[in-house]
């Protein structure tokens, strides 16, 4: 850095630590309304007609808030969600140009976004009303340009040194200036508008290379819809639009709220305690504690979501435990990366309730018809862990009563949780939202208060952080994708794709194995929640044409892309595992390979027998 | 002028009103030897998003339903006043007279109508008989998020208002937060929402209108002959709605009533007895729900009806 500058730095530290406190507190803080306000109208619902005033509104823009400064923060601590590609780049000059060239677009997109979100926030001025107590909804779309703008500024300085850099700055230029050409497409005006009538292709393979060197991966869908909008002369300030819209829909807001549960359960010694109390149930059995790893990993999944957070916070816990009963490594390791996807299909896990959102169906259809094909999962992955208990005879415990009853006890709080979430979510006394509000409160009181695992203050602090940063990586992500997803359908993508398959396609059983082939694939390139955002609307108008149950697509749909978390070169959970346990990639790979093979062949029994999936809500009266 | 126009809009594919937006954009194309097409396959997201890109010029057209209207100028809220109109004639009525004001008021937001839709009459389902406003005020009803005004007047008049995302209905009548709710009776069949409520009020609480417009923009850039030719196709299918609309409707009740659902007859002289206690509590919408102006003139286009 050149001296003048690092005098600049020097002076400026302070002032930049000051605003950096200021924006975590508005997110955590964000969070924490978020997460009071459902609480308060539970409570308040039956005294006050109508509850507080605008608060479902409220929640909903809160989520917008916390999203899109998460999204700021994530930037900033260099975790937005990325493929992994790049870390195959060799280390030196290439991994250095790899590395500039991705921030630059990176970069570029983002600043694109961010001028044009200002066009979203003028509409929004004029069109929007008051939510309620006299608060405009513009006010808070203010957080679309700001966070757009400081991702830009982040992800540019992240570019290297400061020729890339600068490099990057002229990215950040060029966004800006085309954002101010993209507003004239749409008007007409079609000089202006410069990449209109242009090719498209290039700017996806620009944004696809960029992503392959390490741009996040929501500058990829981001840049390739506003590129492709530009071309076919629309205006680009349709995508950050579309991220508003997303943000703010209404069951959204449960799924950081979930996920805060998750962190708060994770922030205190909860896994502790179910592996305690699973191990002393079944740790008797053959592969007892490889049944048990896969029953604590679904119950934190659930929570969780499909973030991969369940190998981050359980693998130093659970690995440790089956090695030291005298599992072999390979399995072990196999065995709790697979894991770390298990529960998706359970209620209340995000990919159903993100699914319910897009496919617009009622998510407690897809809560119930998730229990059997999301059990079935867990049992596959059991079995494989008995079979390994009765191979190599790793360690067995002696059932004691005492033991049993004790360790229940102790974890009486943790395994009331689903009693919890599942009577508040069916009593009528609160909305799904409310009851993930719930949840978070439940967790916290179980773990700061009654076990004390951690200091209130300080623990929720950090759960809150770490939620927030999460929430941010995913949720720009969703919203950008709704904008790629839109432009798919301006442009009639889901009919043509419609004409294709029914030309092609006549049963509805070979329907569904080209369905999987697909969606193997789409799990293998992208993350579960921009494949819901982005290829849930192109397929359910397909599905419907074949006769598919819609509530049975989406169970087949997330537990293809369970599947593709496992799925090498790029499964979310192989580089998860690969850091938390600290081996080559390659080997992580290897390891699991066998689950692989066996939750596929779970994943096809889900797809041919949609009595499983069905045969719940047939039940109780859904079907 | 050649124009590729793109509809946006939230009514369901396959629908009547997705038949009629294909049949105008069929028609538009003849009759302009094809020089404005019409695409009609929707749009993503609510329709709020769908009036905010139209600031963009993408979609151009949009068929849009009563709470976009009113998102757009709260004159529309007119439509919306409980038990203020008696038959589909006087509705249509009122709307006739009001179109000018109405006209240009989407003209100051930048959007030219084209016609007007019909989704039907909005009727009170609920889990128990109701057969008057105390009954009504009785039941925990379901009223959209967001509309704070509007749950605010329902419990200053003794209502028990409950504010759900519309995604949320299903299940709190499954788990009885909410027992009663205001849908057309096509609506409550197709969301099989009237399995929870076997009731169903025969006095129509209001007229859900809707609207197709195109952006001032796009219609600035359609030669002066094939406007005409436009207006004339837009014509065309409000009539086909206003006719075919209330037929489903009342198809949707006989389907229902097939399926256990009781439709509470109610006494002329219990209807005009609720009809004028509801006078009574929305008069309070003149100047603060609908604009005081609006309000007097559908008053008196209504009395003038009924004097006929
Ligand atoms: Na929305
Ligand atoms: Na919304």
């Amino acid at each position: 850095m050149p001296a003048p500058l690092q005098a600049v730095a020097r002076r400026g530290a302070p002032a930049l630590g000051f605003l950096h406190r200021a924006e975590e507190l508005l997110a955590a803080g964000a969070l924490a309304a978020m997460a009071l306000l459902p609480l308060a109208e539970i409570v308040v619902r039956p005294i006050v007609t109508g509850g507080i005033p605008g608060s479902i509104p409220f929640v909903q823009h809160l989520t917008l808030c916390v999203g899109f400064l998460g999204a700021g923060l994530a930037a900033r601590q260099n975790k937005l969600i990325a493929l992994a590609t790049a870390t195959f780049i060799p280390e030196g000059a290439a991994r250095q140009v790899a590395q500039g060239f991705a921030a630059t677009v990176g970069a570029a997109v983002s600043a694109l976004l961010a001028w044009s979100a200002i066009d979203v926030v003028v509409i929004e001025m004029e069109v929007g009303g008051e939510i309620a107590l006299g608060v405009r909804s513009w006010v808070f779309q203010l957080v679309l340009p700001f966070a757009f703008g400081v991702i830009a500024v982040r992800l540019g300085w992240g570019a290297g040194g400061w020729a890339a850099r600068a490099v990057a700055g002229a990215g950040i230029l060029i966004g800006i200036w085309l954002s101010g050409t993209g507003a004239a497409c749409g008007l007409g005006e079609d000089a202006s508008c410069v990449l209109s009538g242009g090719p498209g292709w290039p700017w996806v393979v620009l944004v696809v290379l960029s992503a392959l060197a390490g741009a996040p991966i929501f500058t990829v869908l981001a840049g390739a819809a506003v590129f492709l909008y530009m071309v076919d002369a629309f205006d680009p300030a349709a995508v950050p639009l579309y991220a508003y819209d997303l943000a703010t829909e209404p069951h959204l807001p449960a799924i950081p709220l979930f996920t805060l549960a998750g962190f708060i359960l994770a922030q205190g010694q909860s896994s502790g305690r179910l592996l305690q109390v699973f191990r002393a149930l079944v740790g008797w059995m053959p592969g007892g504690t490889a049944v048990v790893c896969a029953v604590v990993c679904a119950f934190f999944t659930i929570f969780t979501g499909g973030s991969g957070v369940t190998i981050l916070a359980l693998g130093g816990l659970l690995l440790p435990a089956l090695l030291q009963d005298g599992y072999r490594d390979r399995f072990s390791v196999g065995l709790l990366t697979a894991s770390g996807s298990l529960g998706l299909l359970l209620p209340p896990a995000m990919p159903l309730i993100l699914y319910a959102i897009v496919a617009q169906t009622a998510p407690e259809n897809l809560f119930i018809g998730g229990i059997l094909p999301g059990v079935l999962l867990i049992a596959l992955v059991a079995a494989w862990g008995m079979r390994e208990g009765i191979v190599t005879g790793a360690g067995r415990h002696d059932f004691a009563w005492r033991e049993a009853r004790e360790a229940l006890w102790t974890a009486k709080w943790e395994l009331a949780l689903p009693l919890v979430v599942l009577g508040a979510l069916f009593s009528g006394r609160a909305t799904l939202v409310e009851t993930s509000a719930l949840t978070a409160l439940y967790a916290a009181i179980v773990t700061g208060l009654v076990h004390r695992d951690f200091r209130l203050g300080p623990g929720l602090q950090q759960a809150f952080r770490e939620c927030v940063v999460l929430i941010g990586g995913v949720l720009i992500i969703l919203g950008v994708a709704k904008g790629f997803t839109a432009y798919m359908v301006d442009v009639d993508i889901p009919f043509r794709l419609l004409e294709w398959t029914q030309a092609r396609i006549e049963s509805p059983l070979l329907f569904l194995l080209a369905l999987n082939v697909f969606l193997l694939i789409v799990g293998c390139v992208m993350d579960i929640f921009s494949a819901i955002v982005v290829v849930v609307p192109l397929i359910s108008t397909i599905g419907a044409a074949y006769g598919i149950d819609p509530v049975h697509l989406g169970i087949i749909f997330i537990a293809n892309l369970e599947l593709g978390y496992l799925t090498p070169p790029v499964g979310l959970n192989l580089f998860l595992a690969s850091y938390r346990f600290d081996r080559p990639l390659l080997e992580v790979y290897r390891a699991s390979i066998p689950l692989l093979v066996i939750l596929g062949i779970g994943v096809l029994v889900i797809t041919y027998v949609p009595w499983l999936t069905l045969g719940l809500l047939e039940l109780v009266g859904r079907q | 002028q050649r124009a590729n126009l793109r509809l946006g809009t939230i009514l369901p594919a396959n629908s009547v009103w997705d038949r009629s937006l294909r049949q105008m954009a069929s028609a538009w194309q003849r009759s302009t030897d094809g020089r404005v097409r019409l695409q009609v396959r929707g749009t993503t997201g609510d329709e709020s998003t769908i009036i905010r890109r139209m600031r963009l010029n993408n979609p151009q057209v949009a068929a849009l339903t009563l709470p976009g209207l009113t998102e757009i100028d709260e004159t529309f809220n007119v439509f919306g006043i409980p038990f203020f109109f008696e038959s589909d004639e006087e509705a249509l009525h009122v709307l006739e007279v009001l179109t000018p004001r109405l006209r240009a008021s989407l003209a100051d937001n930048g959007l030219v109508l084209l016609n007007w839709g019909h989704g039907g009459w909005a009727h009170i389902f609920s889990a128990q008989p109701i057969r008057d406003i105390g009954d009504l005020q009785r039941a925990k009803l379901f009223t959209s998020a967001g509309d704070d005004d509007m749950v605010r007047w329902y419990r200053e008049n003794g209502f028990e208002p409950v504010p759900l995302e519309l995604t949320d209905v299903l299940m709190g009548l499954n788990t009885g937060l909410i027992d009663a709710y205001p849908s057309p009776p096509y609506g409550a069949l197709v969301f099989q929402w009237y399995r929870q409520t076997s009731h169903m009020l025969d006095i129509p609480l209001s007229p859900v209108f809707g609207a197709t417009v195109m952006t001032a923009r796009a219609w600035a850039r359609i030669g002066e002959a094939d406007r005409e030719a436009l207006l004339d196709g837009a014509a065309a299918m409000q009539d086909f709605l206003f006719d075919e609309v209330p037929r489903q409707d009342r198809d949707a009740v006989a389907e229902m009533q097939k399926r256990g659902l009781s439709v509470s007859a109610v006494s002329d002289a219990a209807a005009s007895e609720l009809r004028a206690v509801a006078d009574r509590l929305t008069a309070t919408w003149r100047g603060s729900r609908v604009p005081a102006d609006i309000y007097d003139a559908a008053i008196a286009a209504r009395n003038e009806f009924r004097s006929n």
